[in-house]
């Protein structure tokens, strides 16, 4: 209960301190930030972790770089400040990440477990989080059996774009799955529960 | 059409493991069946996603790889059917995606064969080979090719796997 509380309130915290506040234009505040990100994820997880995700983040943050020099040199909207804009925005969609993946990782199943709120609620937030983990994995396989699709091969928009469909059926499949699962376990535990007593 | 699978010493550095191929293997992809075995665990599944799915793409050949859970592939066919505007309800998913595909010879399949009524159906369409990883025992008599083999996978010094081919 207190470690999901602090959690929540650091979340908090940071987007109140270093996105809604005026710390969100400072980029060596956001440069300490996200260093300070990067070191937290490698002791929670560890280093290749920490390169994978910004292996993965760097296609996004080069796009925002591109459209921000093409803002720049268009001097789009009359305004000559794209680079700075596009700089703070490169600082702070690694730093936003990495605060919501690491609140997401450092809240365990026994922790929701251990929430004073109804069984139904907690079950919600249980398969949620069941169906997330899980999904980790099928995001790769997913991607991998896209790759086999010759029809795809051509075009990165239908691949991709197939690939956030897939996801979507995933979710909405493997919710109702691990819900079924969780709650004939939470029955079968129940009845036991009751048979003893 | 035969394609070779290269003597060698393949390492995956993503999955940490290690195929030997002690001579070329050569494989002819007509009226074919190779059923690949080994232990569980062994990588058959590994050996299927790793060498032979890249070797196939390197020949520039047309396949479909059938995987494990069934699930998984049935959204991505779903979803991507659905993005290119070719989803026929009124078609098996299977047929449907096969056609898509322009109806590949050649079917890999990584214990597909236990969704029994899905696997006769894309047995039904024209197939020159298949690549099986099974565990029923009744696969041969599934399938009429002429050519049956077994793709061996073992292992070797508790490290590396030793991949052999067999006739059945």
């Amino acid at each position: 209960m207190i470690k999901i509380f602090t959690i929540l309130l650091s979340l908090l915290g940071y987007m109140i301190f270093f996105v809604f506040s005026t710390f969100n234009s400072n980029i060596g505040i956001q440069l300490i930030v996200l260093f300070g990100f990067l070191m937290a994820n490698t002791l929670v997880n560890d280093i290749k972790n920490t390169y994978n995700t910004i292996l993965r983040l760097l296609p996004f943050l080069a796009f925002l770089f591109l459209f921000g020099v093409i803002f720049q040199l268009l001097n789009l909207l009359g305004r000559n400040d794209w680079m700075n804009d596009t700089i703070i925005k490169l600082l702070l969609f690694p730093n936003s990440l990495f605060v919501c993946k690491l609140a997401a990782e450092l809240i365990s199943l026994n922790d929701i477990y251990n929430l004073p709120i109804s069984m139904h609620n907690k079950s919600y937030i249980i398969t949620i989080k069941a169906v997330l983990i899980k999904g980790k994995y099928s995001l790769k396989r997913c991607m991998f059996l896209l790759n086999t699709y010759k029809y795809l091969q051509k075009s990165k928009l239908k691949k991709y774009g197939s690939l956030i469909l897939a996801l979507f059926f995933y979710l909405e499949q493997e919710s109702q799955n691990q819900w079924l699962v969780f709650d004939n376990r939470m029955r079968h535990l129940t009845d036991m529960k009751k048979k003893s007593q | 059409m035969k394609i070779i699978l290269a003597k060698g010493r393949y390492y995956f550095k993503e999955r940490d493991i290690t195929y030997n191929v002690d001579s070329d293997i050569v494989l002819n992809l007509e009226n074919s069946l190779y059923t690949i075995s080994g232990n569980n665990g062994i990588g058959k599944t590994a050996f299927l996603e790793l060498l032979l799915l890249p070797l196939l793409k390197r020949n520039k050949l047309d396949f479909a790889y059938l995987e494990q859970n069934k699930n998984n592939q049935l959204y991505t066919i779903e979803s991507s059917l659905a993005f290119c505007k070719k989803l026929d309800r009124s078609k098996d998913i299977y047929i449907n995606w096969l056609e898509v595909l322009d109806y590949p010879k050649i079917i890999v399949a990584d214990e597909f064969d236990k969704y029994s009524s899905s696997f006769t159906k894309i047995l039904s369409t024209k197939i020159s080979c298949i690549f099986l990883v099974s565990h029923l025992k009744n696969v041969q008599s599934q399938v009429q090719f002429k050519n049956i083999k077994n793709i061996n996978i073992c292992l070797k010094d508790n490290k590396e796997r030793v991949i052999k081919i067999e006739k059945e």
